[in-house]
């Protein structure tokens, strides 16, 4: 009888497990659920974002394909287009950009030019590789329609080699 | 009785004879033997229900001595069958000629009946059930159930000759070898059973006319009174027992009866073996009494009921570890989804953020490096830009120029623009603001009075509206 008893309740005990056990099943299966949504949903925005620098990557090694490392020199594009001894270049220290690359600055100073010519100065700036681009400038007409002084700061980036 | 058996067998052992019929839960009962009860085929067919019924594969059920089982109509005054349970012994208590506590009681299915419940009892002084008991044992048959005879007989008129109308009034005559039992009732309701201590086949002028004298002052006020208990005019009245394979006497005890009633009388098929089949079929179905229970059980009842239990015990526990498992196996499969959810996210998270993402914080870490190298990556979408500030410095003069703007101070970076100088009317101002706003800059303008030279002066700043 004892042995019975034992063994009613041993299987009352493993029929109130069970039953513990799917209640527990069933009610985390709403939570289990949005855990594997925000998963998911966490996922799909992350491979979104995975492209986001393709072009930025892309045109990295495009210049890295064409060992562009360093940019031109702007002193030699400035006596093409300006004049020579037309414009001062002051060069800025290097900041780290991505991916081994780093940026340069170069601040320009043009006492007095017509515009047109620094405009050519810094189109063909631009056409270089890898590309000083116009990051900010000051135009101070003179008297002379279409001249002035100008201040402005180029950008470009460098790949330091070992 | 709970439960019932695959097989079992009913035995009825009264005046020398011995019927043994034997049903199982599926098919109706048959009459295995009807005969003199000290036969060898008698003893053979015996001796092999009795191994069965030891073997706990089979029951064996015997009626308790009808004379000796005091059977009631109960009504409680509730409509409710769990407030009825708790006062039938009470009830049961008036009716009986012993105290119910030296009874072995037992009730049949309770009904609601008009605002109350009614129920059938039957009773067995304690005394009298051990008495049987040692009764049968002492002639070589220890049956595992006692059922009351009349709720037997009763019932099994009503399975094999169901009453044509559901409030039929009918009685059914059971002439036994050693006493008569009356039962009337209503449809397949009984009402009362009544007992005729004398044996009908009983030979000799003397006993027949001692047993008519007896019929004759019993039997008529029984049925008049049933016939007005249930205010009917007529009622078919069932044969039954060794007594009613008699035509004589059957014949002789029906003209005994009151020539006012209005009795249809009928025999039962096989009427000697009703009993029997009754018994059997109560004992297969579980659908019958039984008075041995508690201490009077049947060692081999018990047995089985412990096995039942066991066997139930076992399927409760085997199902259990089955949910169990599949439980185990839902959570190994939510572990492994979840895991390899957190896979690729963490891998995903790991080809923007770097090798180190703490778990439950890949969006926000991937958000953060997303925000470093979008600085990072800055002077490269600058340099990749088609147009960039040059355009726009070209932009502005050309606009200055067309609008015959002098312009004294430009000042351009991605974000923001000013200028300063004068023209010849606020119009041209305007239309300078409105060619800005037109590359994209959102443009405030001020318009400080005029020069020398009655040109209107300007300051324009402006803001980008997106970045360069």
């Amino acid at each position: 009888m004892k042995a019975e008893r034992a063994w009613m309740a041993g299987a009352a005990g493993l029929v109130l497990a069970a039953v513990a056990a799917s209640l527990h099943m069933g009610l985390s299966a709403a939570r289990h659920r949005e855990i594997l949504d925000r998963k998911a949903n966490d996922l799909a925005r992350i491979e979104q974002m995975a492209n986001r620098w393709a072009r930025e990557d892309a045109y990295r090694v495009r210049l890295e394909s064409l060992g562009a490392w360093q940019p031109a020199d702007l002193d030699a594009l400035a006596a093409r287009t300006v004049g020579a001894g037309a414009v001062r270049l002051s060069p800025r220290p290097a900041v780290p950009a991505a991916d081994g690359w780093q940026r340069r600055e170069v601040a320009v100073e043009i006492p007095q030019a017509a515009y047109a010519e620094a405009i050519r100065f810094f189109a063909a700036a631009a056409d270089t590789l890898p590309a000083w681009r116009l990051k900010e400038i000051e135009l101070r007409p003179s008297a002379e329609a279409g001249s002035g002084s100008l201040t402005a700061v180029l950008e470009a980036l460098e790949k330091k080699q070992p | 009785m709970a439960g019932g058996y695959k097989a079992a067998y009913g035995l009825e052992r009264a005046g020398g004879r011995l019927v043994l019929a034997r049903a199982t839960r599926r098919s109706a009962p048959q009459v295995l033997y009807a005969g003199p009860a000290d036969s060898e085929e008698a003893r053979r067919i015996l001796a092999g229900a009795a191994r069965e019924a030891e073997r706990g594969s089979a029951a064996l059920a015997a009626a308790a001595p009808a004379e000796q089982t005091v059977i009631r109509r109960l009504r409680a005054p509730f409509a409710s069958v769990r407030k009825a349970a708790r006062v039938w012994a009470s009830l049961l208590d008036v009716e009986l000629p012993f105290p119910v506590e030296a009874a072995v009681c037992a009730y049949g299915p309770p009904r609601l009946d008009d605002g109350g419940t009614v129920a059938v009892a039957a009773a067995i002084r304690q005394g009298d059930l051990a008495a049987f008991q040692d009764a049968c044992r002492a002639a070589g048959v220890d049956p595992t159930h006692a059922d009351a005879e009349g709720l037997a007989l009763w019932e099994q008129l009503a399975v094999e000759t169901p009453p044509a109308r559901a409030g039929q009034p009918r009685a059914l005559v059971w002439l036994g070898a050693e006493h008569v039992l009356v039962l009337r009732g209503r449809g397949t309701e009984l009402l009362a059973a009544h007992m005729l201590r004398a044996a009908p086949g009983e030979k000799g002028a003397g006993a027949q006319d001692a047993f008519d004298r007896l019929w004759g002052a019993r039997l008529g006020p029984i049925l008049a009174a049933h016939l007005a208990e249930t205010e009917s005019s007529e009622m078919d009245v069932w044969w039954a027992g060794i007594g009613a394979e008699d035509d004589d006497l059957t014949g002789r005890l029906r003209r005994l009866l009151p020539s006012g009633l209005a009795l249809r009388h009928e025999a039962v098929r096989q009427p000697a073996s009703l009993l029997a089949r009754a018994l059997a079929r109560r004992a297969a179905n579980g659908a019958g009494i039984n008075f041995r229970t508690g201490e009077y059980a049947h060692p081999a009842r018990l047995r089985k009921e412990a096995r039942v239990r066991r066997a139930a015990v076992a399927a409760a526990a085997a199902a259990a570890l089955a949910v169990l498992g599949l439980n185990a196996g839902e959570a190994v499969l939510r572990q492994r989804r979840d895991a390899d959810w957190q896979g690729r996210l963490t891998a995903a998270a790991r080809a923007i953020a770097g090798p180190v993402v703490l778990h439950g914080q890949e969006a926000r870490m991937v958000e953060n490096a997303l925000a470093r190298r979008d600085e990072e990556t800055q002077a490269f979408r600058r340099a990749l830009d088609p147009e960039g500030l040059e355009a726009q410095l070209v932009g502005v003069l050309e606009d200055a120029e067309a609008l015959e703007l002098d312009v004294s101070r430009l000042a351009l970076s991605p974000l923001a623009l000013a200028m300063e100088g004068s023209a010849a009317s606020i119009q041209a101002i305007e239309r300078l603001a409105e060619r800005l706003e037109a590359r994209g800059w959102a443009v405030q303008s001020d318009t400080p009075g005029r020069t020398s030279d009655d040109r209107q002066r300007f300051i324009l700043k402006g803001a980008a509206r997106h970045e360069g």
